[in-house]
């Protein structure tokens, strides 16, 4: 009995770290497809550090207006935004094209590589949730 | 409308413009600098690609107030004679169709080889976004390949 059990629990302890590792996996992984998106659709304004251009373009790296609330990130990417912001304490009005025809799981790929990057410890954000914050009306 | 005093392609231009004129505007309507072109207005295609220092930014969306002492390179600043190696390269494998795109896509690529002296054909897909509408993709990469393998990455000053 005791035996079954400690076979038990050693199996489920085993499940749960070959899940935190296969987690730390898929934010590499979507990190490294992030990187190549930001390459691409973000890095010509937001610059590749991250930094942005004080005063023009808005940063990302360590941003407070980003990392305060990633959702309205996600928003911003799929809708664009047109209102004056603050961010770090500098006004930024400059408006950002929508990146809509980007998919879902590019949207996350990328917020994921801009949440994780340049000091910024910002968290996950899922396919499913950038479908969610993209069917709302 | 305020002065501003530019380095552009190594010289320094005076213009009196308003603050928030797009860098592109000021090449091309105060300076007659019209290599660079106006594609989508909104820095997503790359006909407007220049280089503030070392970096391809988009000219369409930046604010002349925002260069500062900064230098720009325009289509015009990389070559005297148009023999750039990535000019070269682009006549060598013939990239061109309509041309429109053509300024900015040779900007994003001497960017990209100073960068990335030897760029991997990943780092070639990779670093090479700016839309052609003609769709010579295949041929911009074969360029920037053959400009590489020449040494595209050489500035000539």
């Amino acid at each position: 009995m005791l035996t079954k059990s400690l076979v038990v629990s050693a199996f489920v302890v085993l499940q749960l770290f070959s899940l935190a590792l296969s987690q730390q996996d898929d934010l590499a992984a979507s990190k490294a497809r992030g990187e190549v998106i930001y390459g691409r659709s973000c890095s010509s304004c937001h610059m590749a550090d991250g930094k942005g251009m004080a005063g023009t373009f808005p940063p990302l790296a360590q941003a407070d207006y980003l990392l305060e609330d990633p959702e309205r990130a996600v928003r911003i990417i799929l809708n664009g935004q047109a209102e004056e912001i603050v961010v770090n304490g500098e006004t930024y009005d400059m408006p950002m094209p929508a990146q809509a025809h980007l998919e879902d799981q590019e949207v996350a790929d990328v917020m994921n590589y801009i949440l994780n990057s340049w000091g910024n410890e910002g968290g996950t954000i899922s396919a499913k949730k950038v479908k969610e914050i993209r069917n709302r009306p | 409308m305020a002065k501003f005093t530019l380095n552009i392609n190594g010289k320094q231009h005076e213009v009196d413009v308003d603050p928030q004129m797009p860098l592109l505007w000021v090449l091309r309507d105060e300076l007659q600098l019209v290599g660079t072109k106006y594609g989508c207005g909104v820095a997503q295609c790359g006909a407007c690609t220049i280089h503030l220092d070392d970096t391809a930014i988009r000219s369409c969306s930046l604010p002349v107030s925002a260069i500062g002492q900064r230098s720009v390179t325009t289509i015009e600043g990389i070559s005297e004679k148009g023999d750039h190696p990535v000019q070269l390269a682009w006549r060598e494998v013939d990239v061109a169709q309509c041309g429109y795109c053509q300024a900015g896509q040779v900007m994003q690529a001497v960017a990209l080889l100073k960068r990335t002296p030897n760029p991997t054909d990943t780092d070639i897909e990779n670093g090479m976004f700016n839309i052609c509408r003609c769709g010579t993709y295949t041929r911009i990469r074969k360029a920037v390949a053959l400009a590489a393998e020449k040494g595209g990455n050489a500035w000539k000053e």
